[in-house]
């Protein structure tokens, strides 16, 4: 295994959800770690609880400019660049007849194009420090959701491309992987539309007695696998499910 | 830590396995078929280890292991497994049920014995090992593809079955790795250099970088992972088709 202590790390999306908790857990664990938003008072909220090691980048992974001074700050902060967590997603549900086309795009640029377009831009300093991507995918392209078309799509798209460009980068000694969380409680699930975040926590826990494990998951959890996957000099093309056993079986009794 | 049992334990990724989990601050069970060399790994561990003589496909050499124990297991990894190369048109039936019988039947018949020692002891994790044969078939293979791709369906089946008493199932499928039973095939130079030049990473595994997995499968932080199947693999099962020949005018720079 690589040791992560005294790599390189940038997270997406790292003021909230998953993406805030796989900084905390990056920075105990002895990264420098540069996380980037489009709330800049919470990912300055995140850099501040976690210190120095953490460095707090306003940006947005859909706009160019953006996205160049997101890299150029992480290989600045951390001393080159390790490893690429695309952890920034966003979430659109909604009906089939009903589907916006617009937020459908719009969707799908946040989730795809902007993860994609940055791991390019990352891709020079990844190859320098034969380095890894990380992208995340979700328990919604192996289970249906009704009403949850748009997000397992985009979701789709990024499992499927993990591989692909595993295979494309290999040569050059960077690795690219896929977590795949499952249900796990953050803010991305009121943004959805699930209801206040009270309403949104208990439809989420409502699915405890759905998972192997009987219970919901955390960014906890879920931020342990980036950091074995950080670390795993020969896994690449792989999708990494992290969901407590909620996709497994077809029947639970 | 507590205690970790690894089968197959008196060669290749096996032995690796059984010396990382005792690294790593496991006590540590080797089992094996082959008693002078399970006896051998164990020595070379020192006090944390200690060898037995298993036959994981007989139930009553399991059942026996198992008692021997003097704690429920923290960790088990299916490791032991066996291959008979052939095409399947002529493939004996002897070499098809051995094959069967020690992949499928014995990680069957370990973890079964396994999670009743587990559950009273409020759980713990059994680590299967597969193979990208399990995802993805290969000439000659006979059984093994077969075994290996029930042994990743079987994991989901007792993840499913055990995880309301706290016990974690989970797999990994190691790529082309320089150990064990393909030491034999990588002595060819030839092949060797053939079979890298696949693997997306430019080279072959390790059992060090299987055992890590193995590790952090079994580890509290992998405490929401059940059921799944990782590949260890350099890449090599998402593109088995990213060397075939094809002319050069095509696309210069390798692309499709």
């Amino acid at each position: 295994m690589k040791d992560i202590v005294g790599t390189s790390i940038l997270v997406t999306g790292g003021g909230s959800g998953i993406g805030a908790g796989v900084a905390r857990t990056l920075v105990e664990r002895g990264a420098r770690v540069t996380i980037s938003g489009r709330r800049e008072h919470k990912i300055r909220e995140v850099a501040g609880e976690l210190g120095p090691a953490c460095l707090a980048v306003p940006g947005d992974v859909t706009l160019a400019a953006d996205r160049e001074r997101l890299v150029e700050a992480a290989v600045e902060h951390g001393g080159g660049l390790d490893t690429l967590v695309n952890a920034a997603g966003n979430m659109y549900r909604g009906a089939l007849a009903e589907l916006d086309e617009q937020r459908m795009l719009d969707l799908y640029h946040a989730n795809v194009v902007g993860p994609v377009r940055l791991s390019g831009l990352a891709l020079p300093a990844l190859a320098r420090s034969k380095g890894s991507i990380i992208f995340f995918g979700s328990v919604h392209t192996q289970r249906a959701f009704p009403g949850a078309s748009p997000y397992a799509a985009t979701k789709g798209a990024l499992e499927s491309l993990t591989g692909v460009l595993a295979s494309e980068l290999g040569a050059q000694g960077v690795r690219v992987n896929c977590v795949r969380p499952g249900a796990v409680y953050t803010e991305i699930n009121e943004r959805a539309g699930l209801g206040t975040a009270e309403e949104a926590h208990a439809r989420l826990q409502g699915l405890a007695g759905a998972h192997a494990l009987g219970r919901i998951g955390t960014t906890e959890e879920v931020a342990e696998a980036v950091v074995y996957l950080a670390g795993a000099e020969w896994v690449t093309g792989s999708i990494l499910t992290v969901d407590g056993g909620l996709a497994l079986g077809v029947t639970h009794a | 830590m507590g205690l970790a049992v690894v089968t197959g334990a008196g060669s290749g990724i096996g032995a690796v396995i059984a010396r990382h989990a005792a690294k790593a601050g496991y006590r540590v069970a080797l089992w094996d078929v082959d008693e002078p060399a399970v006896r051998e790994v164990a020595a070379g561990i020192g006090e944390s280890a200690v060898a037995r003589k298993v036959d994981v496909t007989s139930e009553a050499s399991v059942v026996a292991a198992f008692e021997a124990l003097d704690e429920a297991p923290a960790l088990v990894v299916n490791n032991a497994g066996l291959v008979r190369f052939g095409p399947l048109r002529t493939l004996s039936l002897d070499d098809w049920e051995a094959v069967l019988k020690v992949n499928l039947t014995g990680t069957f018949l370990v973890s079964r014995h396994a999670a009743a020692m587990m559950e009273p002891a409020r759980g713990g994790a059994i680590v299967n090992i597969a193979s990208i044969n399990g995802i993805a078939a290969a000439p000659n293979a006979g059984a093994y593809t077969a075994t290996k791709a029930a042994v990743i369906r079987l994991t989901e089946q007792m993840a499913l079955e055990w995880g309301s008493a706290g016990i974690r199932v989970n797999t990994v499928a190691p790529g082309l790795i320089l150990a064990g039973m393909s030491d034999a095939i990588y002595a060819d130079e030839q092949v060797r250099e053939q079979r890298q030049a696949q693997v997306p990473l430019g080279r072959l595994g390790t059992a060090e970088q299987v055992a890590d997995c193995v590790l952090f499968l079994g580890s509290a932080g992998a405490a929401y992972i059940t059921g799944q199947v990782l590949a260890v693999d350099g890449g090599l099962t998402k593109s088995a088709l990213q060397n075939l020949a094809r002319p050069k005018t095509v696309d210069s720079v390798g692309l499709w």
